[in-house]
């Protein structure tokens, strides 16, 4: 471009989110965070929680919201009708262009989406959305909403993805208290033996066990959108503390893990029991199905101290798509099911038709012991079915389950499944026509 | 020439019957500047009949007129109009002076029948910005355009910026560009406002919601018709501007016709460069020792814009078989770095995009083609037009230049891309306008419009190549007619359109609808329209028109990428009524002071809106037809000129924009029914003050003094009334001032101007977080050597 300068100047020239306190009450792992397992399973006291309710008014072309909201509630049992009408903080610059965070204790942590350049606190309150802590990247880069994460203490947050060209998965620890980087690197899993990836999953799948201090990082081979994926997945079993890959395995009862590329960001992919055995929810493709969207799901099983799957295999009977999980407790899982058949969308699950955006999802508690699936009821009948297969409308928090429907015909609604009690009350709705994305709690 | 015009006249007056050349009598004279050098093709007209002359070479013109009182005026684009008034019997000599409108405002207010006058008492809403009396003092014609009622322009920054035009609320792909009556697409698909040379442009015609068929096109929302110089004299054009921001820009344009065989060459070359380190204020920088982030200012480092536009037209005018018989060539050159992503926090300082794109042409005019009224118009063209993306660097910059080496690139994330877009043009236009009686005449046009759009990646494996067709036929017939002497004007106009697809991808047919269309498919579609006009007097007409419009769907819409976007073969264009009222006038007294207005309120509804939706389980895109929004809105604009010595002008525009579509995404009520669409400007507004001091300091020198002024109301990222307003974010206001000053001396030889734009240096934004240049000054020197 100097050159060009010149030119254009020779024929003129002569004219002139301080810590969280998340109680570890998951059998001894330190996964816990608000409403999963990476994301939830925390066992706060109620009475030291309040609720976000998260809505988009609309949503464009690349998933970002045209406007997305958040809204502090003090209880989703209340039979209030809400609405964001004059209300409610706008998360929209923030996280419009991905709503995905990881959640713990009074916080939101994140790959700053606003810069791309760094790892941030937040803190929504009062209906402001305040930065607490952030800090650059260190080498290793990331991309806003396309990592997975475990916590390995109530203060040490570890991400981790692909890099960008899909053939290493990098890793950072971070300082959850000012974000800043405690140690990175990338896992050297490009030479390790014992798989046979060469383009790794965005994201994948991590979880933390804290008895033998091992990450536990689910992978595939993603060849692209247009080309057949192999039809099975690895694990590998880090070392936490060195991160060092100690062993992988292969995994061919299902094809892939329920995640692969946002890891456990905007929604919950898999928990520990009380016995630190780790289920994976998983997803394969119907044998002759018109699309690879067309699945039904599974859930396997990695138990506590093994570095290897055992026999265990649940949701047998091929009823739908896992599209969340939330450990109960008890032995007890909630599922949120995408299921043309089931919801009447379609007549044959293998057919992409009913596979859309249509109202094809609903929510079920399966037992994990007798593989008995139920649907959950009130007054009677099923909840509605729902739409959204990237929501998280769903949290355990001590012995209730809250359940965020997203009916075609009425408002959203949040309804309470009393565990001890094994019923089904409805608690607080939206006015209808919100697009009703997460719930979560938050600490006090 | 001359003599052979002046034989037939003798031998026309010898052969005429006596009875008529009783009735009638000769006028003859020149057409001159002020400094008495001969102003060549001059128009002069008869009052409001149909009779009139146009001078020679020389300036010369003979016209022969009934006996009787007649006013004449003579028009010539770039200068006021001159009328006089003539009485007669016996020959008479009458020359016309004619003064250069260098005082023009920026939207035509003139005096007399210029073009934009002529526009104006069209039935088309129809604003007319003429760039030659402006090319003195401006480097860009973005700025021109947006300062005009009804338009605004949105920057992402600075020279070369990615801008979004919107027009009476419509905008994007809804807007449609021409050149010379052709898509503006024939110079390659990245070609915008920004990019041609100023100096080649004789004026811009901003058509607002209703298209004229004559344009051939699938416009939705309005059409920008930039018109190149027609003058018919040797003449050489030069200018050169140096301004902030290492910004340089040179334009030359000319004209030579050889004597001998009467040939004519107009070349044109403008070249542009910007460094385009303007400072970004209170940008967020690491700071080691704090352990914070800290703001500061940085200027930009990686936002260099270069663009070469050269083309060169080769012809003959004036012969028995030809009014214009031409053939062109062009080259079209634009190497762009990528500063900052969709948001200024996001930032590049590697990635880079690069477009060549050649075209040839060849343009034939004549009236009285085979029949005597019939004139036709005929272009052939093709484009070749291919870009690349490179994205090639692991690099994550902050805003002060340093980097971190990471895994990823810098755009998408992900691996190293270099990717290439070939996007062949084939165009071909007939017109044809027939008169039937002076008061009617037909006007039919043929447009082809043939795109092919292939894509590869060097470098990224993932990369699936691809490669569509699309082709659109589209016919326009309008009938125009006047009555009452003029004063009331009306046409109707039907458009067809013809949407040709040739699609071989047979896969994913329950997503791409595939196995509902044939391999190749021939829709046509309909479009109609009507506009009227009634001229009470000078000081008040108004005027009203309507069009059923439809937009056809562009290729990545109807083919998808390969890659993140799937075809859908059953989509509808989207199809919009689009009406406009309004009223226009002008006073004058004392022959000095002249009061001129314009108020229009305009109306547009818009259904199988095509919009991008997002598939949540792969985060692919699908567009389909959906929503239905709704704008209302209203414009005006008012002007006061004294004499050549002092203009005012001033316009604004109120925009209402809906969401009508009562159903969101998921089927539900839409809780936005009825509300104001987000992040769009609703309220804007622009003031022009001109001073020309003529003789000063010495006689045939001139002075002028501008001034502009641009207000933008602050709007909502987001839908309001969502949410806390204290946690909302805004566009802010936005108060933009510019000065000029321009002197011209040298019989209008020699020009120099001096100007500077956001004068009090204010944190302008047209996008969210997506800061423009600050205080700028530039200088411009031009020559304008002519014969």
């Amino acid at each position: 471009m100097k050159k060009i300068y010149s030119f254009l100047i020779m024929p003129f020239i002569g004219m002139a989110l301080s810590l969280g306190s998340c109680s570890d009450d998951n059998g001894g792992n330190n996964n816990s965070g608000n409403g999963g397992n990476n994301n939830g399973g925390g066992q706060e006291p109620i009475e030291q929680v309040h609720y976000d309710i998260w809505v988009g008014l609309d949503q464009n072309a690349m998933g970002r919201f045209g406007t997305l909201l958040v809204k502090n509630v003090n209880s989703l049992e209340s039979r209030d009708s809400i609405t964001f009408r004059g209300e409610g903080c706008d998360v929209t610059a923030t996280f419009g262009k991905t709503e995905s965070s990881i959640i713990r204790g009074q916080y939101y942590y994140a790959v700053d989406a606003v810069n791309e350049d760094r790892y941030v606190k937040y803190r929504i309150m009062n209906n402001q959305l305040e930065r607490v802590a952030e800090h650059p990247f260190g080498e290793n880069t990331y991309e806003a909403g396309k990592y997975t994460h475990v916590w390995l203490d109530d203060n040490t947050l570890v991400i981790l993805a692909a890099n960008g060209e899909a053939n290493e998965v990098l890793w950072t620890k971070l300082d959850a208290t000012t974000m800043n980087v405690l140690a990175e690197g990338n896992l050297g899993l490009a030479g390790h033996e014992g798989h046979d990836v060469t383009k790794f999953t965005t994201s994948g799948l991590a979880a933390y066990r804290a008895s033998d201090n091992k990450i536990i990082y689910a992978f595939k081979h993603n060849p692209g959108r247009k080309q057949t994926a192999p039809p099975y997945f690895y694990v590998a079993f880090i070392n936490a503390t060195d991160m060092t890959v100690e062993s992988i395995v292969k995994e061919a009862r299902a094809e892939e893990m329920a995640g692969s590329a946002y890891g456990e960001l905007r929604q919950h992919k898999m928990f520990f029991d009380e016995d630190e055995n780790l289920y994976i929810a998983c997803n394969t493709k119907i044998e002759g199905a018109e699309d690879n969207t067309c699945q039904y799901g599974s859930l396997l099983r990695i138990p506590a101290g093994k570095t290897d799957f055992d026999s265990y295999q649940g949701f047998r009977n091929k009823q739908g798509k896992i599209v969340t999980v939330d450990y109960m407790g008890d032995n007890k899982a909630l599922l949120y099911l995408q299921d043309p058949e089931h919801t009447g969308t379609g007549t044959d699950n293998s057919k992409y038709e009913g596979w859309g955006n249509g109202y094809n999802c609903y929510y079920a508690m399966l037992d994990l012991t007798t593989d008995e699936l139920t649907e959950f009821q009130y007054d009677g009948k099923p909840l509605p079915f729902c739409s959204g297969t990237f929501s998280q409308r769903s949290f355990v928090l001590g012995n209730k389950a809250f359940i965020g429907v997203n009916p075609e015909t009425s408002n959203p609604m949040v309804y309470v499944y009393d565990m001890d009690a094994k019923t089904v009350t409805p608690g607080i709705s939206i006015q209808e026509g919100y697009i009703f994305t997460r719930i979560n709690y938050i600490t006090d | 020439m001359k003599q052979v015009t002046l034989l037939l006249l003798a031998v026309g007056c010898l052969l005429m019957p006596g009875k008529g050349r009783a009735q009638e009598f000769l006028i003859s004279g020149r057409t001159l500047d002020i400094h008495g050098e001969p102003l060549p093709f001059t128009t002069i007209r008869v009052g409001e009949t149909a009779l009139g002359a146009s001078s020679d070479a020389e300036g010369n013109y003979k016209l022969r007129l009934p006996a009787g009182r007649h006013v004449l005026t003579a028009t010539l684009v770039g200068y006021l109009p001159a009328t006089r008034t003539v009485e007669g019997s016996g020959e008479q000599r009458l020359d016309f002076v004619l003064r250069a409108d260098t005082i023009r405002l920026q939207e035509a207010t003139v005096r007399g029948k210029s073009q934009a006058r002529q526009l104006r008492e069209g039935t088309y809403q129809v604003s007319t910005l003429d760039v030659r009396s402006a090319a003195s003092r401006t480097t860009d014609l973005g700025t021109l355009v947006n300062r005009t009622a009804g338009v605004r322009l949105r920057l992402e920054g600075g020279l070369g910026s990615d801008a979004d035009l919107s027009l009476n609320g419509m905008s994007g792909n809804a807007i449609r560009y021409f050149i010379d009556e052709i898509p503006l697409d024939i110079q390659g698909e990245g070609t915008t406002l920004t990019h041609l040379p100023v100096g080649a442009i004789e004026r811009i015609e901003v058509y607002k919601g209703v298209v004229p068929p004559h344009l051939g096109s699938d416009a939705m929302g309005g059409a920008i018709h930039i018109v190149t110089r027609k003058e018919k004299q040797n003449y050489l054009d030069a200018s050169y501007s140096i301004g902030s921001f290492h910004t340089h820009v040179a334009d030359v344009n000319g004209l030579y016709i050889f004597p001998r065989t009467g040939i004519i060459v107009k070349p044109s070359i403008g070249i542009k460069y910007s460094r385009n380190d303007y400072t970004m204020r209170a940008m967020e920088l690491w700071d080691d020792a704090a352990g914070a982030y800290l703001p500061r200012d940085v200027k930009r480092f990686h936002d260099d814009y270069f663009s070469l536009s050269a083309e060169a037209e080769v012809g003959i005018e004036h012969r028995s078989w030809a009014d214009a018989f031409y053939l062109s060539g062009g080259y079209h050159q634009t190497d762009k770095d990528l500063q900052s992503g969709s948001i200024q926090t996001i930032v590049y300082g590697m990635a880079e995009r690069q477009e060549k794109a050649g075209n040839i042409a060849v343009r034939y005019s004549k009236r009285d083609f085979l029949t005597p009224g019939l004139g036709v118009n005929i272009l052939l063209s093709h484009t070749w037009d291919k870009s690349v993306t490179i994205d090639t660097a692991y690099r994550k910059y902050s805003w002060d230049g340093t980097y971190i080496r990471t895994s990823r690139n810098e755009i998408t994330g992900g691996a190293r891309q270099r990717r290439h877009y070939d996007r062949p043009l084939t165009i071909a236009r007939l017109n044809a306008d027939y008169r039937i009686k002076e008061k009617h005449h037909l006007n039919f046009n043929y447009l082809l419009h043939r795109s092919g759009n292939r894509r590869n990646d060097d470098l990224d494996e993932e990369f699936v190549p691809s490669d569509d067709v699309l082709a659109k036929h589209i016919f326009g017939l309008s009938y125009n007619r006047t009555w009452l002497d003029g004063r009331l004007a009306g046409n109707l106009f039907a458009k067809d359109y013809l949407n040709h697809v040739k699609a071989g991808q047979k896969d994913l047919s329950w997503i791409t609808n595939s196995d509902e269309v044939p391999e190749k498919t021939t829709k046509h579609y309909a479009g109609y329209g009507a506009g009227i006009r009634y001229a009470f007097g000078e000081w008040l007409a108004v005027k009203a028109s309507y069009e059923r419009a439809v937009r056809l769907p562009l290729a990545k819409e109807l083919l998808g990428n390969g890659v993140t976007i799937y075809a859908n073969l059953a989509l509808q264009p989207e199809k919009s009524h689009n009406a406009n009222a309004g009223i226009y006038g002008e006073a004058e007294w004392n022959g000095r002071h002249s009061v001129s207005y314009e108020a229009n309120a305009f109306f547009r509804k818009t259904e199988d809106y095509i919009r991008a939706v997002l598939s949540e389980s792969d985060g692919t895109i699908q567009y389909r037809n959906e929503s239905d929004v709704t704008t209302r809105g209203a414009e005006g604009r008012i002007g006061y000129r004294y004499g050549d010595l002092l203009s005012l002008s001033a316009n604004a525009t109120y925009e209402n924009a809906r969401n009508m579509d009562p159903l969101n995404e998921e089927g539900k009520p839409s809780i936005t029914y009825k509300n104001k669409i987000p992040n769009k400007p609703w309220l804007f507004a622009n003031a022009e003050a001109s001073l020309a001091l003529p003789d000063l300091p010495c006689r045939g020198s001139q002075l002028g003094i501008s001034y502009f002024y641009q207000y933008v109301h602050w709007f909502f990222l987001t839908w309001e009334g969502y949410g806390s307003l204290d946690s909302k974010a805004r566009i802010p206001t936005q108060h933009l001032h510019s000065v000029a000053v321009t002197y011209t001396w040298g019989k209008d030889r020699y020009h120099i101007a001096l100007g500077c734009d956001n004068l009090f240096d204010s944190k302008l934004y047209d996008n969210f977080m997506m800061q423009k240049p600050g205080r700028s000054f530039h200088c411009k020197l031009r020559v304008y050597i002519h014969k």
